[in-house]
């Protein structure tokens, strides 16, 4: 299971999330993207079902900016990095069905062992089906 | 009589002549319909495709199709609006095909308006009949692809679940499609303008689900710098999924239990309790009461959970749906990879029928993907596109099926049965014969008629007798 990544919203905290998550992944298996544009592109070449995308929303705009690419999104097990818990931003976040939510001021630790889990269940599954 | 005219009843118009289509649309527009037209079979189907209607007036001749070869298509629509052929080329053969393929009614040119309007008003009647008899025919699927017994059954547990309130429990083997089905019930249901909470179960690690379902209050434990709010508040009004609940760790299922019984909670480290209005799906591939058997899961719970249950076949169960599942995939796939359509030889379904689809839908969505990831340029599918396993298995059971034809071919004589006169014999013999060529036919040629005609040398008319001798039909593609 591929895990992508779209992070332009916390730049700041970025060598943080990548020594926390990022370096917890096998290089081979990860992909960094820094642009929409370039996340839509790997999205479209994803499997179905078999790659875990995280995104970092910094602002609700980024949020709305997701909703175009919907149905890219549901190719994948999306996790959602928010601004804030407002209900106004969890609706928005709820309309891409994410499988975990969590917040870009977080210590990133509980999405290293999320990931680490959804990675291993999804192989295990994959495997039992051989 | 009058009540017929809802401004729902919608009404759409398929033939070239622009006149009569203005003079019909005018009529119907007095009666209170909403009605539009289209001058071709192409966007005649088009539109139907991308809106709902529930009555099409459809010509014969149409200078890109049949209209009657356009029946079975239309017929299968899953809002399945009532077809009445209007023509200026009656004939009775024409009027005894369209009503076996499931026309209304056959109506010559230029229909009275009374008689027309009178058909209407019966169509109208039989739907909204139809309608409260079977709520399927009104939902929205959401991505549940197929027509087969087995989908069509779940669909119709979809259909109830989503007029009620109870909590449903969808089980079924790893990808057969649980969360497009409880996103069909949400979406169907009265929440529908509410949130779909989905929980992934399996993914949590058993020290978060606590937080991550109820919530927590700021300094809570070491890491809780803010107030959160759980995915449970998160449903409010909503409905809350819950994906792999097998995999909910037995410390917590007491607790959401009873968060459950009276949607009300405390959140980690909070004094008071928080409320909730959710309807709850959950699904899982494990057999829960196995798992209560083995102490894994609270039996209690599980009664809770499977107020209404919904079982999903296999693929391999559901065979018959191949065809339009692997058109309606590659199309998306297509689609996504920003690649033209590709068109799929008869042989290279057959293979994907031949195999067994541990995987189910998810499997094959990914046999597609890697399929046409790896083509370059090519139009058609092939089966040596697909990946070797599956040509594997379906050489094998070809080479079975060979064996058992050469046994039962219907040309041997059956010594076990009393010998049969030449005539009958001849007659037998010629119409396997001709059922499999026609249904061979039919597949090489794409459901079209023209191609069929075209390949067979035989005309339409012939076409059409031999069809309708044999009980087969051709719709258009």
């Amino acid at each position: 299971m591929d895990v992508i990544f779209y992070l332009s919203g916390i730049r700041e905290k970025l060598p943080r999330f990548k020594e926390t998550v990022i370096s917890s992944i096998p290089a081979e298996r990860s992909k960094l993207c820094n642009s929409l544009k370039e996340l839509s592109v790997t999205l479209r070449r994803a499997m179905a079902g078999r790659s875990i995308c995280v995104i970092a929303a910094a602002k609700k705009k980024d949020l709305f900016d997701l909703l175009s690419i919907q149905d890219l999104l549901k190719n994948s097990k999306l996790v959602l990095l928010l601004p804030d818990d407002s209900e106004e931003t969890l609706e928005v976040a709820h309309l891409l069905y994410p499988r975990y939510l969590d917040s870009i001021e977080s210590d990133y630790t509980n999405l290293r062992a999320v990931l680490f889990k959804m990675i291993n269940f999804q192989t295990i599954d994959c495997q039992a089906l051989r | 009589m009058k009540a017929k005219s809802t401004p729902q009843s919608r009404i759409l118009v398929v033939d070239d002549d622009e006149m009569f289509c203005d003079v019909m649309l005018r009529h119907l527009l007095k009666m209170g319909y909403y009605a539009r037209f289209e001058l071709s079979l192409g966007a005649g189907m088009k539109n139907l495709q991308e809106n709902v209607y529930d009555i099409v007036l459809l010509d014969v001749m149409l200078p890109d199709g049949d209209g009657l070869s356009a029946l079975p298509e239309i017929c299968k629509l899953s809002y399945q609006p009532e077809v009445i052929i209007v023509t200026g080329d009656g004939d009775e053969t024409g009027a005894e095909l369209a009503l076996k393929n499931g026309a209304w009614d056959y109506i010559e040119k230029p229909p009275a308006i009374s008689k027309l309007s009178l058909t209407l008003t019966r169509v109208l009647q039989y739907q909204k009949e139809k309608k409260e008899l079977n709520p399927l025919l009104i939902l929205d699927r959401e991505g549940v692809i197929g027509e087969g017994r087995e989908i069509r059954q779940a669909l119709k547990q979809v259909a109830k679940a989503a007029n009620s309130n109870t909590n449903v429990l969808i089980s079924g083997e790893t990808g057969t499609g649980k969360e497009v089905f409880a996103l069909a019930i949400h979406k169907n249901s009265e929440r529908s303008d509410k949130n779909m909470v989905v929980v992934d179960c399996a993914s949590l690690p058993e020290n978060l689900v606590g937080s991550v379902l109820f919530g927590h209050i700021k300094g809570a434990f070491t890491g809780a710098t803010e107030n959160h709010t759980g995915l449970m508040k998160q449903a409010d009004g909503g409905t809350l999924f819950l994906d792999e609940i097998g995999e909910l760790p037995l410390n917590i299922q007491k607790t959401f239990l009873r968060a459950l019984q009276e949607r009300k909670f405390r959140p980690v480290g909070g004094s008071r309790e928080v409320s909730s209005d959710f309807r709850l799906i959950s699904a899982t591939n494990r057999n829960l009461a196995e798992e209560v058997k083995n102490g894994a899961f609270r039996e209690d719970l599980l009664f809770r959970l499977q107020t209404h249950q919904i079982h999903l076949p296999p693929l391999r169960k559901r065979l018959e749906d191949i065809n339009e599942l692997t058109t309606y995939y590659i199309s998306k796939i297509c689609e996504r990879l920003q690649t033209e359509p590709k068109r799929i030889t008869p042989e290279f379904l057959e293979a994907l029928k031949s195999y067994h689809w541990p995987g189910n839908v998810r499997e094959l969505i990914n046999t597609l993907e890697t399929t046409l990831g790896q083509i370059q340029g090519e139009k058609t599918l092939f089966v040596k596109h697909l990946p070797l396993h599956i040509r594997l298995q379906s050489t094998e059971i070809s080479r079975k099926k060979a064996a058992d034809s050469t046994i039962s071919h219907p040309a041997r004589i059956d010594r076990q049965q009393p010998f049969p006169n030449l005539k009958e014999f001849k007659t037998k013999v010629i119409d396997n014969a001709e059922i499999n060529y026609l249904k061979e036919l039919i597949t090489l040629s794409g459901n079209n008629v023209r191609e069929a005609c075209r390949i067979s040398g035989i005309s339409r008319a012939r076409l059409y007798q031999l069809l309708k001798k044999h009980h087969l039909s051709i719709a258009i593609r």
